[in-house]
């Protein structure tokens, strides 16, 4: 099974620094600038890690999560949310058992390649 | 052999990055460790693997009536409570989540007893959330040591956080402080 990387963020220019640094790692990814663009990856079978920002518009990364987990994609993804804020939602509690890490923007290339490797190498060993 | 010490260590996001650097090159010790890191369940067995091959400890999934043996470490199974009986047995069991976790760090640090010369150390690492506090007391209480990741390197700074706010942290450490304090308390096994 091919497990790849989903970066979901607002902003295009994160999307593309994030993938470039990925790309340059040879880590396979797609972007998504929405967390329904989020859930249309999924539901057309995309497994993986996520990597998602909290804050965005419409559909904010805790409201994508519920969702994911209310559609039943608990299997073959995993999630690290990527935030810039110095605290979370205390919501975010009731998710701890999906949400692997927090990776806090601006993003460390060494920190992010390191974290990613490491998560999708959980998900090929399973 | 029977362990010298019990480690508990609780944690959640953020939690891999921090018991990777620990347990990097961690030799053998004379004690056991248990791991309470909040993860969905079908990547348990990755987890263990992954673990076991940074350091000498015998890595495992713990099981339910297993005993505890020095040198080895048990990762908590997702989806089940987890304590230890008498302090020289696992026990896994259903259960209401506690903290929003299951299992939870509370469960399985108050579980322990005072038993010296067995040296009780409980440690909590990255995470969101308040799960650890009350176990941190309870093995204060009873005479053991305590240890939280630094806010510096936590990815999440909430359970660390809200441990320190119980006054009975020993040491704020980051995880390379945390895997020397764990050699210098817990010895190496002979």
């Amino acid at each position: 099974m091919k497990y790849e990387v989903m970066i979901v963020d607002d902003e295009i220019s994160v999307l593309h620094t994030v993938k470039a640094l990925l790309d340059e790692a040879n880590i396979p990814a797609r972007t998504a600038l929405s967390g329904r663009e989020c859930l249309r990856e999924l539901e057309k079978g995309f497994k993986g890690l996520i990597l998602m920002d909290i804050v965005m518009p419409e559909m904010n990364g805790y409201e994508t999560i519920q969702t994911i987990l209310d559609k039943g994609y608990k299997k073959d993804i995993l999630i690290c949310l990527l935030t810039g804020q110095q605290t979370l939602e205390s919501q975010m509690e009731q998710y701890q058992n999906y949400v692997l890490d927090y990776i806090k923007k601006p993003i460390d290339t060494k920190t992010l390649v390191k974290a990613v490797k490491q998560y999708l190498n959980y998900l090929k060993n399973d | 052999m029977r362990p010298n010490s019990i480690v508990i260590m609780g944690a959640s996001g953020g939690g891999p990055r921090a018991l990777n650097t620990i347990f990097a090159n961690l030799p053998q010790l004379a004690g056991s460790i248990i791991i309470v890191q909040q993860m969905p369940k079908y990547i348990n067995a990755s987890f263990c693997e992954s673990l076991a091959q940074l350091t000498d400890m015998n890595v495992i999934e713990a099981s339910d009536e297993e005993p505890l043996k020095e040198g080895f470490v048990y990762i908590a199974p997702s989806e089940k409570h987890i304590q230890i009986n008498k302090n020289r047995t696992i026990h896994l069991f259903d259960g209401d989540k506690v903290n929003w976790a299951c299992p939870s760090v509370d469960v399985l640090m108050k579980s322990v007893e005072w038993e010296p010369p067995m040296r009780i150390i409980g440690v909590i690492l990255s995470g969101l959330g308040n799960d650890g506090a009350e176990g941190i007391k309870h093995v204060k209480k009873i005479g053991g040591f305590t240890i939280a990741q630094d806010e510096a390197s936590a990815a999440i700074y909430g359970m660390p956080k809200i441990a320190m706010e119980t006054n009975q942290i020993d040491w704020q450490l980051t995880p390379e402080q945390i895997r020397l304090r764990l050699i210098h308390l817990v010895g190496r096994k002979q």
